[in-house]
């Protein structure tokens, strides 16, 4: 076995090893920030294939533990529009909810147009611990949610 | 006969330190039961306890930082009453404040926790010495959701959340031995909380909780079979994931919880005693997927004679 071959072995076993211990708390913080801010760059954050719509959550107050946190929705026409718009408004029902992982506790925050294809969404009280934010569109029986995933620590 | 319902004022105070996750846990079913020679027993217990750390999902712990003060006290009643020589039938009514804390926020909220109601059975009477034989009541607990929780709080930090959130009947038993200055008790029951749906302009969210159980197992002595008892126990509880359908599909998390206390009892005569308890949920460091407590808890405890 050539030296370059056992140096290339030696590399991967290690790395197999450290990443095999329980993960970090700040390095799960990191990937969970890492994470909402690819989405928040792609060019279609949270996708609505049926609707045909791209949206995209910021956050305007939090996201926090220690007071309400608020955030926009804004939606855009996958095929020719952006994040910075012309925002289009969905024929079906906007709604948000957060649910608490650990628990299966879901908490239902205000949700209130600002303007065509705006919408904001307040009261939302989080927990300490791993959350789903999700995103509804409802039209009858016909449901698409898409959700992003944060985790707020104590 | 008297020592007999000296431990079964220590197997009731569990049903305080027990409970309190304030996430996911509220685990202890076990009633407020007649376990001496008593027509009736009326109970009054005030808990105060305070989050030192969380158990996270997996294990370990995580102890809160200095900023961060969640307490609750609680004031809880317990009355039984004998139905006939061997049946009994008692309830449970606990008032709960939680508050919590942290840097800048801090929030409040005061209630009531969830209500129960008991029917026991003394299924192993005492009625003839034996050296190993303990005295046995089995019991069937409902419990009812008047607590609120985390699936209905509306404060920041959920503190109005004070039960468990779901209707839930539970079958244990408890048995009792004394040999001479010394005692024992072990109560174990296993619960089932049934499901429930919550609907909104966006859906139907249905929680579809699993079984659980928990139990106490205590130790005490009583020196020179006096009027004064120490004691130490162990209460382990568990409870299956939660699981939602409908609005949203998902499983959540077991939650494991350890408690380990010490109790210096009193009897003031024969019909009057109390407790003061301590306990601590981080001793033990088998907890997942929960808050931990330290709690301090008195109770006092008026029987009246068959």
């Amino acid at each position: 076995m050539s030296l370059k071959l056992k140096t290339v072995l030696i590399v991967i076993g290690f790395l197999l090893i450290t990443s095999c211990g329980k993960e970090a708390e700040s390095s799960r913080l990191n990937r969970f920030q890492s994470q909402f801010a690819r989405r928040n760059q792609s060019t279609c954050p949270l996708k609505f294939a049926s609707s045909g719509l791209c949206s995209e959550m910021n956050w305007t107050s939090g996201p926090s533990v220690e007071k309400e946190s608020s955030f926009t929705i804004t939606f855009w026409s996958e095929k020719d529009g952006s994040s910075t718009g012309p925002w289009v408004e969905p024929s079906a029902q906007v709604g948000a909810f957060i649910r608490m992982t650990c628990c299966g506790s879901v908490f239902f925050p205000k949700v209130t147009k600002v303007e065509p294809g705006k919408y904001s969404v307040t009261n939302v009280k989080f927990t300490p611990g791993k959350w789903e934010v999700y995103v509804q569109l409802k039209s009858g029986d016909v449901v698409e949610k898409q959700f992003l995933t944060i985790q707020l620590d104590d | 006969m008297i020592r007999i319902s000296f431990l079964g004022l220590f197997a009731l105070i569990f049903s305080q330190i027990s409970e309190a996750a304030p996430c996911c846990g509220g685990t202890a079913n076990i009633p407020s039961l007649i376990s001496g020679d008593d027509s009736a027993q009326l109970t009054t217990s005030i808990l105060s306890s305070q989050v030192i750390a969380e158990a996270p999902v997996g294990g370990g712990i995580k102890y809160r930082k200095s900023n961060d003060n969640e307490s609750a006290r609680t004031i809880k009643i317990d009355a039984a009453t004998l139905l006939s020589d061997r049946w009994q039938a008692g309830i449970s009514l606990p008032m709960t404040q939680r508050s919590r804390n942290r840097g800048s926020s801090e929030a409040s909220a005061t209630g009531l926790g969830d209500i129960s109601v008991n029917l026991g059975f003394e299924a192993l009477p005492d009625w003839t010495y034996s050296p190993w034989r303990p005295k046995g009541i089995v019991f069937l607990t409902t419990t009812f959701p008047t607590g609120g929780s985390i699936y209905d709080a509306k404060e920041l930090f959920r503190v109005d959340s004070r039960g468990r959130g779901f209707y839930s009947i539970s079958a244990g038993l408890l048995l009792l031995k004394t040999w001479g200055a010394w005692d024992t008790s072990l109560v174990m029951e296993a619960h089932r909380p049934l499901s429930r749906t919550i609907k909104n302009e966006l859906g139907e969210l249905n929680l579809k909780p699993g079984w659980g159980t928990s139990g106490n197992f205590s130790l005490g002595v009583s020196p020179l079979n006096g009027d004064f008892r120490l004691g130490i126990s162990m209460a382990p509880s568990f409870e299956a994931p939660v699981a939602t359908e409908g609005l949203v599909s998902g499983q959540g998390e077991k939650v494991n919880l350890w408690t380990a206390a010490t109790q210096l009892s009193y009897m003031a005569n024969e019909n009057l005693s109390m407790s003061l308890t301590y306990s601590d949920q981080t001793l033990i460091r088998a907890s997942d997927n929960t808050a931990l407590n330290r709690s301090v808890a008195f109770l006092i405890q008026k029987r009246w004679e068959r």
